[in-house]
């Protein structure tokens, strides 16, 4: 199973690209986009989504040109937007059969592939409602569900956990993991916890440029030795973040502790600390890189 | 607060919002296309066969009678969605956080709605000049004769359209597609209205048809003593059709225009008074985007909706979150299941009453004459379900599920026929009545007409649904088509064979026109 995307591009306006020379080879396992918003994140899964046409490039699955046969990726993809509605007359169950259909499942196993999945996104006793009195994050349950109705082979997520509560987040982290066998999961999102906890490869997009793909192993090792930490006053503060790129701060009785990622020793009393991937995100997108 | 301000920013940025928008565009090029055909005479306003020299007040006249008449009765539907708008984009619920009230809001959307329908009529007073000058009956170019009716007759009209469109958008029921088509039918009952109007006080006339018609007609009678009171907006004159002698001595009279009095252009005004008044009744009812204050429709167990279970952390984040590998195969040829379920999106949300309604036209369709049941049955068996069949060909957009619906495995070629199939199905079912009465009595030209009719509403609807992305284009030409068709025996568009045979040597190759233009329009969705 392998995606292969080769400079992929999308032109807007004559003088606007949302994605340009975007290469990218994609191998079982999850994939995690990260980026600023505006970054071209959205556009980019739309194109593999079969959604968006790209202007220039090639996205070739298993070797099969997408944009020429959408249809060979469609049959084998769990899609789930940043920004999606649904029909609120029907209730959960009843969409899902309906979303079921248009992917072409057989009637024979459907039934009890909703009951599970309705299960995973803990919406059993709200089965039976409308969907038009869904909350927010009853919806998105609703639409990680339909994502994952014909067991795709490629999943690509965008903003997956937008209005789940914190418990239905863990929930969702489980859920990716225990997915991520044997298929391959691109997840798109601006929670660095959310990547950090289950991504197997990172990628990092900026300007609708990849900047960087690696495993976030590779990517931490990259910063060792570049996160500092230390104390100051708390009118310090703000020239300190006019100067250094400042990734966390805590207030403390003794002043603040600030976390900063640079090259080189800020200060003098500044002691080098273990990098995240909030660090690495700063680091990279700041373009100190 | 500036409330003046407030209005202002309000109506102003509404204003900018629609102007910019394609059916904006759209709207105005058919404004200019009527300037145009009544330039060239194919629109013109005659009093029986005779007709006012083309100076400014005849001119001025004219085309404000006929932006009257044009705009308000499609202007409220380009007007109308404003407020829907600002519900779907969530800037509704920003605004219900801020001190703005609800007569502060709906006077905005009022103004907006006003100004929007003032730009489109300004389009046509200007062409007025040119339609003059290219008449070349008068060169004499006096600007209150011309401008005066549209001041004082379009402006109210416009006032009275953009009041309605704001007062059908703050009453639930009337804020959808029913409130389109329940407003075709305000605008049809208007003239039984204007005709006694006319006679007693023609000021008081909406569309102003009563006050140019005296006037002129006054004029008309001065040098035509024979003139009998006819009075005719659209149709031309031709000598063929009146059989008359058509010298242009023998048919025009002078006419300088309606001696505009204090008391006529007070009465005018007051439609602005009322249009106001309506803005204010409209915020009553205004729910200033409170989802709480709108009736949970077709949704059962509201009450209890929105409250989520409760569930204990320990007990979620122990809970298996493995699934078990699919073993099924994606069929690619599963077409009687996604038709199905496109059948049960369609009729999913209709009430008992609806069902029952439905019967009533198929014991109705088969217990009545044939010609009763073409004549009358029929054509409002197959009115009655409009708000279905408009949802065809843009549900996808209008409930944003067409990034998951259109990543599915064959969206052109199963999904959207399964969609054409099942809104034919369901106006099959719905005039069955009828066609089992038609196939009884024998009545093979009835029945022949009745599949065409079947044929063509679903196919109409989707390719309308398809290329515009609104359930409301359809909503509007269907009505109009079914007005002016079986209701008033036009026969070229009588598509139901009501009155006629019908005319299935257009409808059904115009439909499968129709059905292509809808899978071109789609493909073309698909690959954006």
């Amino acid at each position: 199973m392998q995606l292969s995307i080769t400079n992929l591009g999308k032109q807007y306006r004559r003088d606007f690209w949302g994605l340009r020379d975007f290469s990218l080879e994609i191998k079982s396992g999850i994939l995690g986009l990260l980026g600023p918003n505006g970054a071209g994140k959205s556009t980019f899964m739309r194109m593999l989504a079969t959604i968006t046409k790209p202007t220039e490039g090639t996205i070739l699955w298993n070797r099969t040109d997408v944009v020429k046969s959408p249809d060979t990726l469609r049959a084998v993809l769990g899609y789930l937007p940043q920004d999606f509605g649904v029909y609120p007359n029907l209730n959960a169950i009843e969409f899902l059969e309906y979303m079921a259909a248009i992917k072409g499942l057989d009637a024979n196993g459907t039934k009890k592939r909703i009951d599970e999945l309705l299960q995973v996104v803990n919406l059993v006793e709200a089965a039976k409602r409308p969907l038009g009195g869904y909350s927010g994050g009853m919806k998105q349950r609703v639409g990680i569900a339909q994502a994952l109705l014909n067991d795709p082979q490629l999943l690509i997520v965008d903003e997956p956990t937008v209005g789940l509560d914190p418990e239905e987040r863990v929930r969702f982290r489980n859920l990716l993991s225990d997915l991520s066998g044997e298929r391959i999961v691109i997840l798109s999102t601006h929670i660095v916890s959310d990547v950090e906890a289950t991504a197997t490869h990172i990628a990092l997009v900026n300007k609708g440029q990849l900047l960087r793909e690696s495993s976030p192993e590779d990517l931490l090792k990259e910063l060792d030795g570049k996160v500092w930490e230390w104390i100051v006053k708390s009118d310090d503060l703000p020239a300190l973040k006019q100067k250094h790129i400042v990734s966390g701060t805590i207030r403390r009785s003794d002043g603040v502790q600030v976390r900063v990622v640079s090259n080189d020793q800020p200060e003098a009393q500044a002691r080098s600390v273990s990098p995240n991937l909030e660090d690495a995100y700063l680091y990279f997108i700041g373009g100190n890189a | 607060m500036n409330t003046t301000r407030v209005i202002y920013h309000l109506a102003r940025a509404d204003f900018l919002e629609r102007v910019r928008r394609y059916s904006f565009l759209i709207m105005l090029g058919l404004v200019a296309f009527l300037g145009y055909q009544t330039a060239v005479g194919n629109i013109t306003m005659r009093l029986d066969q005779y007709r006012g020299e083309f100076n400014s007040a005849w001119v001025g006249s004219m085309m404000s009678l006929i932006s009257s008449f044009f705009l308000g009765w499609f202007g409220f539907y380009l007007v109308k969605g404003s407020v829907a708008r600002d519900r779907e984009t969530g800037v509704g619920q920003i605004m219900a956080t801020t001190p703005l009230t609800r007569i502060l809001y709906m006077f905005g959307k009022f103004i907006s709605n006003f100004s929007v329908l003032v730009a489109m009529n300004l389009v046509l007073a200007i062409a007025t000049i040119g339609i003059q000058l290219i008449a070349g009956e008068s060169t004499q170019i006096n600007l209150f004769s011309m401008f005066a009716p549209f001041l004082f007759i379009t402006l109210p009209v416009m006032a009275l359209v953009a009041a309605v469109a704001v007062l059908f958008e703050s009453i639930g029921f009337l804020s959808g597609g029913f409130g389109n088509v329940v407003y075709f039918f305000l605008f049809i009952f208007i003239f039984p209205l204007a005709d006694t109007l006319s006679k007693t006080n023609p000021a008081f006339e909406p569309l102003g048809m009563g006050l140019i018609q005296q006037s002129a007609g006054e004029a008309a009678k001065a040098t035509f003593p024979e003139y009998s009171g006819g009075f005719v907006l659209g149709d031309p004159a031709t000598d063929e059709s009146l059989g008359i002698d058509f010298e242009p001595a023998s048919y025009i009279f002078q006419w300088d225009g309606v001696d505009w009095t204090p008391d006529i252009i007070l009465k005018r005004f007051s439609f602005i008074a009322i249009a106001i008044g309506l803005t204010l009744v409209a915020s009553i009812f205004f729910d200033r985007f409170d989802p709480s204050r709108r009736k949970p429709k077709r949704i059962k167990n509201s009450a209890s909706i929105s409250t989520p279970q409760i569930v204990s952390a320990s007990q979620t984040l122990s809970q298996p979150v493995h699934l078990t590998p699919l073993t099924i195969s994606v069929n690619h040829f599963a077409f009687l299941r996604v038709l199905f379920s496109e059948l049960k999106l369609l009729l999913k949300g209709q009430r008992w009453w609806w069902y029952l309604i439905m019967l009533g036209f198929f014991i109705a369709g088969l217990r009545n004459s044939p010609e009763t049941a073409r004549q009358f049955i029929l054509p409002f068996t197959w009115l009655f379900p409009i708000l279905i069949w408009s949802g065809l060909g843009n549900r996808e957009m209008h409930n944003n599920t067409q990034q998951m619906v259109f990543s599915s495995a064959s969206p052109l070629w199963r999904q959207l026929p399964a969609q054409w199939l099942a809104g034919f199905i369901v106006t099959i079912l719905t005039g069955s009545g009828v066609a089992i009465n038609l196939l009884s009595a024998g009545d093979t030209v009835g029945l022949l007409a009745w599949f065409s009719a079947a044929i063509f509403i679903p196919s109409f609807a989707l390719a309308s649904g398809v290329l515009s992305n609104s359930h409301k284009v359809f909503e509007v030409l269907y009505v109009t088509l079914w007005y002016l068709g079986p209701m008033n025996k036009i026969y070229p568009v009588d598509y139901l064979g009501a009155n006629s045979n019908g005319n299935i040597g257009f409808f059904i190759p115009f439909s499968i026109f129709l059905i292509i233009i809808a899978f071109v329009g789609r493909a073309r969705q698909l690959q954006n």
